[in-house]
């Protein structure tokens, strides 16, 4: 157990799925429903993940900058990743496809292991 | 100078409204026509070009409209009809401008009827859309449940943060089944969110 993976999440498949989408467009602010909707997550899956990129430091959110009263609906809850959480995703993100490839690349005997 | 007048560029839901649109419309544009043409020969061209102004605003106002600016068009209207019916009473019946103005009153009253009526359907329809847009109870409640099981620091947050993902579900036509399924969601997850908060250094739920 290095130092190294204490500092970041447990790369699971719904929070690579996450932190893609978050990287997909690093410098936006996405709300919940909209990170949702790009991963292909369901709503309550990502609230846990954020809140751990969030406690990790790899996220940072805000509420939305509006009147709800003149606006007609409740404010959002806006997230993105922060500069070192987007460079520290990318390296985890690298790491986990590394390592989930070379899972699959390995080779199977064909009765199966004992 | 001219300007010339288009059909209301103006495509509600709502047929019956964007009827009694297009009948205001045509309306106002022919009463700023004839405002417009009068200008020049009646014996009072001022009094004239003032009410011509305004007519000519409102009839501008549905080559540029938008939803809620209804409101605006019927201010308007209303306040070209005071003005109309205070020259008429001023003028003596029988003078040309007289006739002009009496001319120019019953035109204004089918675009004072056609606003009055487009606006009646569109405040039905709001009120229509806004009982469509509620978030049902249930779906409130379940919500409320799920943010009250979480670590203190986090409820206030989370609270407002699934009232408000579940309002934007209503809001794009999410049926009852559909905010019941969201809140359902939230509220199994939530021992996952809870543990994560509990983790998690304080940067993350406060506020």
């Amino acid at each position: 157990m290095g130092s190294k993976k204490a500092s970041g999440p447990r790369m699971t498949i719904p929070t690579q799925l996450v932190l893609r989408a978050m990287l997909a467009e690093p410098t936006k602010e996405m709300y919940g429903l909209e990170i949702c909707e790009v991963s292909g997550l369901a709503s309550g899956t990502i609230h846990p993940i954020l809140a751990r990129l969030e406690g990790l430091g790899w996220a940072e959110s805000r509420w939305e900058d509006l009147k709800p009263e003149d606006e007609g609906r409740p404010r959002r809850r806006y997230y993105r990743l922060t500069q070192d959480g987007a460079e520290r995703a990318r390296i985890a993100l690298a790491e986990a496809t590394t390592s989930t490839a070379g899972i699959a690349l390995r080779p199977r005997t064909a009765g199966g292991i004992a | 100078m001219t300007r010339r007048y288009e059909t209301a560029a103006y495509a509600p839901a709502n047929l019956r409204l964007q009827e009694e649109v297009q009948r205001a419309s045509r309306s106002a544009r022919i009463l700023a026509q004839q405002l417009l043409a009068a200008s020049g020969e009646m014996e009072f061209p001022d009094d004239v070009a003032e009410l011509y102004k305004v007519a000519d605003q409102i009839a501008a106002s549905f080559e540029f409209h938008t939803y809620p600016s209804l409101y605006r068009v019927k201010e308007l209207s209303a306040l070209l009809g005071s003005q109309l019916r205070a020259a008429g009473s001023q003028t003596p019946r029988s003078s040309s401008f007289g006739r002009f103005l009496r001319d120019a009153i019953r035109n204004h009253g089918h675009l004072d009827i056609s606003l009055r009526l487009a606006v009646a359907i569109q405040d039905k329809d709001r009120r229509a859309s806004a009982e469509l847009g509620k978030v049902t109870r249930p779906a409130e409640w379940i919500t409320t449940l799920a943010s009250r099981a979480l670590p203190a620091r986090g409820r206030i947050r989370y609270s407002e943060e699934f009232r408000s993902e579940l309002a934007e579900i209503t809001r794009s036509g999410g049926s009852r089944r559909t905010q019941l399924a969201y809140a359902g969601r939230q509220l199994i997850r939530v021992p996952r969110l809870r543990a994560q908060l509990r983790v998690a250094p304080r940067r993350s739920a406060a506020q």
